[in-house]
């Protein structure tokens, strides 16, 4: 907990860049990822020095969470590319391990692909996913190399997929948008094939990841007009320590026109390790009056801080934070 | 939050007299979605206002003065309107009645 805050980390990676994961030009776009890291790192906020060829242990996860941050629960979530690594980025299994070692702090986000496991082959994994392993939750990535690619609002490929998450009692999907690690098409990562799915889904909510960064005002958009689609602030946080401005106009537009009720903290953990930093820059962040002048944007107020924090993805995924707390701590040291 | 129906239905009477015909005409809506004992008023802008670049002036300039108005409203605002103070005052200002030149 942040000074009384509820800290829920909604997207960390348990990545495997092992030579043997390792797929077609897939060590190329590794170091793309690692090099947009390293782009948005400095000392205080390094970029992982030892991304590359490795996977993340469940030991060093545990500590950067739960030892040297105050997260209080996470959600370790798989990274279904198979083109560029053979089982994933983040593969489901190691999402999975994380899960296992701490049961009561970290829940499964599973991920399948319907281009690579065909529509029925992900459906199958799916329902596995969601009953050997405990999925609450599932990832999406569309773009692929060679202009390969799939729309949310596919009625033959993505709405299999909607109904079984409904089927299997999922209450939120969540897709990569913006930020290509490779060669993918721009418009193959733009939000807007979100929206039909959103009406067409109303029991499910459809989470855009990274602002869709660039497509960071269609991403609003998007959000500010269907309740059920909701802001993930992943790699939002990351690129404050280089970018403040941007990063403060971004949440600011964020809050004016969808509100401080359906934006989640993410800390895109392990890219970026400093977890407890990233925390620490959002508790003490304000909206520079000159911004609030300017531009209207509203001030972060420890109301909207405690939301993003936590309490919002909570209530999005139906944790009593109260018995949550609880259950970790033996109390609940919450302020309002 | 306990409600204050009686209050509610007068809050609601004053927008549909004074301002309903006017959102209805490009699509827009809002409505009383809670009123507290106390007279504290949380509206819910719909339909084209819903997530409208403007609806903060609509609140501000428009909906919430007629609100105010009615006997028993202590407060007024909406969850959708998350502007600034300083752009909130600048709504307010331009909102205004221009002031006659005086008079030499």
């Amino acid at each position: 907990m942040r000074d009384g805050m509820f800290v829920f980390d909604n997207v960390v990676h348990m990545y495997d860049n092992k030579a043997e994961n390792i797929g077609p030009r897939g060590d190329q776009v590794a170091r793309n990822l690692h090099g947009f890291g390293v782009v948005l790192s400095n000392e205080q906020y390094p970029a992982n020095d030892h991304f590359l060829d490795e996977e993340m242990s469940v030991e060093e996860a545990g500590r950067i969470l739960f030892e040297e941050s105050q997260t209080d629960i996470a959600m370790a979530q798989t990274v279904p590319l198979f083109g560029w690594w053979k089982d994933g980025f983040s593969p489901a299994r190691r999402q999975y391990a994380l899960k296992e070692a701490f049961p009561d702090r970290v829940l499964f986000c599973g991920g399948v692909d319907p281009l690579f496991q065909g529509v029925e082959g992900a459906r199958q994994e799916m329902t596995r996913q969601a009953e050997e392993w405990g999925a609450v939750s599932f990832k999406f990535y569309q773009a692929h190399d060679n202009s390969l690619s799939w729309r949310i609002d596919d009625r033959q490929i993505a709405y299999p997929l909607w109904e079984k998450a409904v089927e299997l009692g999922i209450s939120n999907v969540q897709f990569h948008k913006g930020v290509p690690f490779g060669t993918e098409r721009m418009e193959h990562m733009h939000p807007t094939d979100i929206q039909q799915a959103a009406i067409d889904f109303p029991e499910l909510t459809f989470v855009i990841h990274h602002l869709g960064d660039p497509y960071i005002d269609e991403s609003i958009s998007v959000a500010s007009r269907n309740p059920n689609v909701w802001l993930a602030l992943s790699a939002w946080i990351n690129i404050y320590p280089i970018m403040p401005r941007e990063a403060l106009k971004r949440l600011g537009k964020a809050l004016m026109y969808v509100g401080p009720d359906r934006l989640v903290w993410g800390s895109e953990a392990f890219v970026w390790p400093n977890v407890q930093g990233y925390i620490e820059l959002f508790a003490n962040m304000e909206m520079p009056e000159n911004l609030q002048e300017d531009y209207g944007y509203p001030q972060i107020t420890r109301d909207v801080k405690r939301k993003i924090f936590g309490e919002n993805y909570a209530r999005l995924m139906g944790i009593d934070v109260g018995q949550k707390l609880k259950s970790i701590y033996g109390s609940d040291e919450r302020t309002p | 939050m306990a409600a204050n129906a009686d209050l509610q239905q007068r809050v609601d009477a004053a927008i549909d007299e004074n301002i309903a015909r006017f959102l209805d005409s490009h699509g827009g809506a809002v409505a009383s979605a809670a009123v507290t004992p106390d007279g504290d008023v949380t509206l819910r802008f719909d339909g084209a206002c819903r997530a409208c670049p403007a609806v903060a002036v609509t609140f501000f300039s428009k909906v919430a003065p007629i609100v105010r108005a009615v006997p028993g409203v202590r407060s007024v605002h909406a969850p959708n309107v998350n502007v600034s103070e300083a752009a909130a005052n600048r709504i307010l200002a331009l909102a205004a009645p221009p002031r006659r030149p005086q008079e030499r």
